[in-house]
Formats: structure tokens, C-alpha cells, sequence
């Protein structure tokens, strides 16, 4: 039994280590606190890892993985209040080109992070998975939507980011 | 900004601090060993020990019911000079059903959300189980200690009011009624204010949600 359990921990940790970046991204994507960055982390790998003995195959490992880790995202519970988080956001974006004048990427990061700001922790999950080149029907699939309303709420976005630029 | 310019920079960035985070497999072994802090799993760990509260209660009350309906001793317990034999017997007959219940509610919602928990819903089925779980939570803290907290006021105040002298049907059974309510009152008024307080910020952005991924398809 002992035996049984440890293969398939091995078998988990193999499949996650291989995949880790998706855990990374949907943790850049809500957190911006670097504490409660390695906490989410923690977090999505434990229930992914719980949820592990469920997974059927029947999805790619991967739409299994973004589904986990935007589950526990959206659900954890949060210690700051919104407003908090979005002045950390701020002060995040603030300091970017600071910490880096010369750097395109430090700029670029500043660009992403004043559009995801802007964005609701849904619009988050969808524009993810989006930038991640999944398609509407695996977007549907993973937030249990139609692939109607993704195409609408995609729309939305775009036109809150424009706003955004002409602001 | 369009999407699409997001979509070079969200790569070539990710890129980096996925490479920067990196961990090691001995980091996810040790991570997964933890005790996880959701909402959920913490609902999860209050209703196990609820359970195994309730339940060996439970059984206590039953036993002491029977040992004191049983006996042939005069006064087996030290409750004997307050009440009698069979009062006692009574009162822990009702309080070890009363815990049997609570225990049975426990047990099955401990169920539900052990099942959830391994489960990999989409995100909006599992935004409503969610929402569920809390609900049920607040409803089993409410509920149970509306039964259980007038119950030993209830038990308290007829040692006050009758000692030794058993039930009789005057004044003193209209205070005892009147005691009962008001404790039940005032164990709901409190424990709906602190489940609100724990609980309630949670429920309306978890709602929030769910009604923006239900809005659209209406």
C-alpha cells in the first residue's frame, strides 16, 4: 500500500515539476506580495496533490492544472482588503523603472502589471488563460462557462484596456 | 493596449520568473506534506473535531442516561442532590440525542466537503460548492448551538428552580420556558453576528463571482 502511495507521488511530482510554470504564473497573476506569492504556491500544490487521485486523463494534464491553481486562487482567503492589495499593486508598478531604469523588461512588467491591475480576479482567470494561447472552448471548459461568454467577456476586456491607453 | 502586445510581453516575462521561482522536487514533497490553510480545508478541520466532540458526548450522555435510569443506587452522582434519579437520567437521555443528531449533520457535511476538496471542478461549479460549504457551516455553528447552548441553561435553571422537588406546572415552568428562549435568542443573535464577521466578507466576493460568470449567460 505504502508502495502504491509513493509511485504515485513520484508519478505527481514528476507530471508538476515538468508543469511547475503554470503554478508560477497563476501565483504572478493574483500576487504581487512576494510573501503571499510562496504561500498561494504552497496552497495550489497542495491541492494539487489532494486532487491528484481524481484526475482521469480525461483533460490534458495541463487545462487539470490551470483549473486547480485558479480554483485555489480565486477561493484562498485574503488577509488584506482589496484596496490594500491594489496600493501594494501600485506602489509595485511605482517601482519598476526605478529598480531598473535601462531595463526593457522592467518597462514592459510595469505595462502588464497597470493591465492586470485594471482587471477583476474573473477577467484575471480568462486574459490568463488567454496569454496562455488556450483556446475559447478550453477557456469555457476550465472556468465552466460558455465558449459564448468567453468570446463577450473578451470582448469587454479588450475595450477596458483600450479605455485604459486612452486614459 | 491590445491583447495582443500583452501577450509577447506576459510570455517573455513569465519566462523570467518562472526560471527566478524555480523550485526543486524536494520543495514540492516537503510543500505538500503541509496542512493547507483555505477556507475550505479549515472548514474541514473544525467539522472533524466537531464531530469527534460530539460524538463521544454522544455516547457519554447515552451512558449516563442509562446508568441512571438503570441504577438501583440512591445517588450515584453527585448530581443526585440537586435533582433526582430519574430527572438526571432524563436530561442526559435528551442531550445525548440532541448530540447525536449534531454528530450525524457533522458527519455528512464532513463527507461533502472531504469529496470537494479531492474533486477538480470547472471554476464556477466549484465557486457554487464553495459558496455551499460556508453556508452549510454557518448554518451547522448556528443551528447546533442554538440546540445545545439553551439546552444546559435550560438543564441550569431547572436545578434553580425545582431542586429536589420535581416538575410542577406553575410560575417557576413559565421562567424556565422564558429562560430557554431567551438564551436561544441570544445564542443565534451571537453566533449569526460572528459567523457573519468570520465568514461574511468571503461569502459576498466568492457571490461576486459567481454572479459575474452568471450574468453574461442569463
Amino acid at each position: 500500500m505504502k508502495k502504491v502511495s509513493d509511485s504515485l507521488e513520484d508519478e505527481f511530482i514528476n507530471r508538476v515539476m515538468a508543469s511547475q510554470g503554470i503554478v508560477h504564473k497563476v501565483c504572478n497573476m493574483y500576487c504581487i506580495n512576494e510573501d503571499e506569492r510562496k504561500d498561494l504556491f504552497q496552497e495550489i500544490m497542495i491541492q494539487l496533490w489532494k486532487s491528484y487521485p481524481s484526475f482521469r486523463g480525461d483533460a490534458e494534464f495541463s487545462t487539470w492544472m490551470y483549473r486547480v491553481a485558479l480554483n485555489v486562487a480565486l477561493q484562498k482567503l485574503r488577509k488584506e482588503e482589496k484596496s490594500k492589495e491594489y496600493s501594494l499593486l501600485s506602489e509595485h508598478i511605482k517601482n519598476l523603472p526605478q529598480e531598473n531604469k535601462n531595463d526593457d523588461l522592467a518597462v514592459e512588467k510595469k505595462l502588464l502589471y497597470r493591465a492586470i491591475k485594471e482587471l477583476n480576479d474573473v477577467e484575471k482567470a480568462i486574459v490568463m488563460l488567454y496569454l496562455e494561447e488556450k483556446g475559447n472552448e478550453e477557456i469555457a471548459e476550465i472556468m465552466g462557462i460558455t465558449q459564448n461568454y468567453v468570446r463577450v467577456k473578451m470582448t469587454r476586456i479588450r475595450t477596458k484596456l483600450k479605455n485604459l491607453v486612452e486614459a | 493596449m491590445e491583447l495582443e502586445q500583452l501577450k509577447d510581453i506576459w510570455e517573455t516575462t513569465s519566462e523570467k520568473e518562472t526560471a527566478k521561482n524555480r523550485i526543486d522536487d524536494r520543495a514540492v514533497r516537503a510543500m505538500i506534506s503541509k496542512k493547507s490553510k483555505t477556507t475550505v480545508s479549515n472548514i474541514k478541520r473544525t467539522m472533524w473535531f466537531k464531530l469527534w466532540m460530539a460524538g463521544l458526548s454522544s455516547i457519554a450522555s447515552i451512558i449516563l442516561s442509562v446508568f441512571h435510569l438503570a441504577s438501583t443506587a440512591e445517588n450515584p452522582l453527585f448530581l443526585e442532590n440537586l435533582l433526582t434519579k430519574s430527572e438526571v437520567g432524563f436530561i442526559f437521555m435528551v442531550m445525548g440525542i440532541v448530540m447525536v443528531f449534531i454528530s450525524i449533520y457533522n458527519f455528512i457535511n464532513y463527507k461533502r466537503v472531504d469529496e470537494f476538496e479531492k474533486s477538480n471542478e470547472p471554476l464556477k461549479h466549484t465557486l457554487i460548492r464553495i459558496i455551499e460549504i460556508i453556508d452549510t457551516k454557518i448554518k451547522l455553528t448556528i443551528y447546533s448551538d442554538l440546540a445545545f447552548t439553551p439546552l444546559i441553561a435550560g438543564f441550569i435553571a431547572y436545578i434553580a428552580l425545582f431542586k429536589r422537588q420535581g416538575f410542577v406546572l406553575d410560575i417557576r415552568a413559565l421562567y424556565l420556558v422564558l429562560i430557554v428562549l431567551a438564551v436561544a435568542a441570544f445564542s443565534y443573535f451571537i453566533n449569526e453576528r460572528i459567523m457573519k464577521r468570520k465568514f461574511g466578507n468571503d461569502m459576498e466576493r466568492l457571490k461576486d463571482y459567481l454572479y459575474e460568470l452568471e450574468s453574461s449567460e442569463k
